[in-house]
């Protein structure tokens, strides 16, 4: 009687363990990979004051990291802009992650190509290299609990491809 | 006399027309391997690529000034193994790769290797202030406005082709690459 219990509460505890771990696997494990949740960060945003990653929890996030010295993330920024244009009601929203640049730069690009998603200043390149960007442009997409689901390495994003990669997110 | 005469030239056209096919033959196996293409496919002209560059093909030439004021070409590196590596210095990936290069270049340079990074559009003093500090030895192009994308259209930056000793593009490489890889993808290339 006692073993069957016994063996019982082994079950169960092996049960509990096994679930915790699936937890961590889908969601809790904080890094740059797909499956991660992508670690939070603060940066100075164009229009003045701190935007923090999980201000835009329970968005889907495209986060860009770009600069404007760069061709194809010039070449990616009105497709950027028109997805943002379409789909911002349905719960979208593209962070741009610039590398480096002046206010006034960046001002008067987003000016230039009519920017009106969030635009952060990653000044130092430190959070690029928290989520191990290894060429520009590189675009991750977040779920809407912040999880990684894809990581999109060089560009230019057509207003097709970048669709793709959200709208099942949106639903 | 005069009919040994024309042997000997006739000799000498065909050992001529043998050596300069060679590396056509030895550039293009694929080209080989469609052997049974229509006849006028074998016709022997020579043809630079305009681009864009693709793997498996020859390298689109260039020529940019380098940032000591002399013009470079990649063909003038036939016969040498040439990573063309798309730059600038203000994107963090590319400077931490640029250890790797000139780490790369110092090793394999004796046997026939060579990095021409072509800088995306900044100004010379700048340019060859960091290629000071960085200890570069090999030649740093200067591409100001960024005109090399129209034949090496690359998607992200940096990027480097690996282009074998008979100017064929062996690797197309987006992101920071590391020595290692280096010596994985160049080595073999040495070797040929």
């Amino acid at each position: 009687m006692r073993a069957r219990v016994q063996k019982h509460a082994m079950v169960l505890l092996a049960l509990a363990a096994l679930f915790v771990a699936a937890g961590c696997g889908a969601s809790g494990n904080v890094g740059s990979q797909k499956g991660n949740l992508a670690p939070d960060f603060s940066l100075e945003t164009l229009e003045g004051g701190a935007g923090n990653l999980r201000d835009y929890r329970g968005k889907v996030v495209v986060l860009n990291f770009w600069a404007s010295w760069c061709a194809p993330c010039r070449a990616e920024m009105p497709d950027m802009q028109t997805v943002y244009g379409e789909l911002r009601e349905a719960g979208l929203v593209i962070v741009g992650v610039n590398q480096g640049e002046s206010r006034d730069e960046v001002s008067a690009f987003a000016r230039e190509f009519g920017l009106t998603f969030p635009i952060l200043f990653d000044e130092n390149q430190g959070i690029a290299r928290q989520f191990g960007v290894r060429a520009y442009p590189t675009t991750f997409i977040l779920d809407r609990s912040g999880v990684i689901r894809n990581v999109i390495v060089g560009g230019p994003l057509t207003r097709t491809a970048l669709r793709r990669e959200v709208e099942g997110l949106l639903k | 006399m005069r009919g040994a005469f024309l042997v000997r030239q006739a000799a000498a056209l065909g050992l001529l027309l043998c050596v300069s096919a060679l590396p056509a033959a030895c550039a293009r196996p694929q080209a080989r391997l469609q052997a049974t293409a229509p006849a006028t496919a074998a016709a022997p002209t020579v043809t630079r690529r305009p681009g864009p560059a693709t793997k498996g093909q020859e390298a689109p030439d260039f020529s940019f000034q380098t940032t000591d004021g002399k013009t470079v070409r990649l063909s003038d590196y036939r016969g040498k193994v040439v990573l063309v590596n798309l730059w600038a210095t203000w994107c963090g990936p590319c400077r931490m790769e640029v250890p790797d290069l000139v780490a790369a270049y110092n090793r394999y340079a004796p046997r026939g290797f060579t990095v021409l990074a072509v800088n995306q559009g900044e100004e010379r003093d700048l340019v060859a202030a960091f290629a000071g500090q960085f200890g570069i030895e090999f030649p740093v192009l200067l591409d100001q406005d960024g005109r090399i994308r129209t034949n090496y259209p690359y998607r992200g930056i940096p990027t480097s082709f690996i282009v074998d000793r008979n100017g064929i593009v062996r690797e197309i490489w987006m992101g920071n690459i590391s020595e290692e890889a280096i010596k994985q993808l160049v080595e073999p290339l040495l070797d040929a």
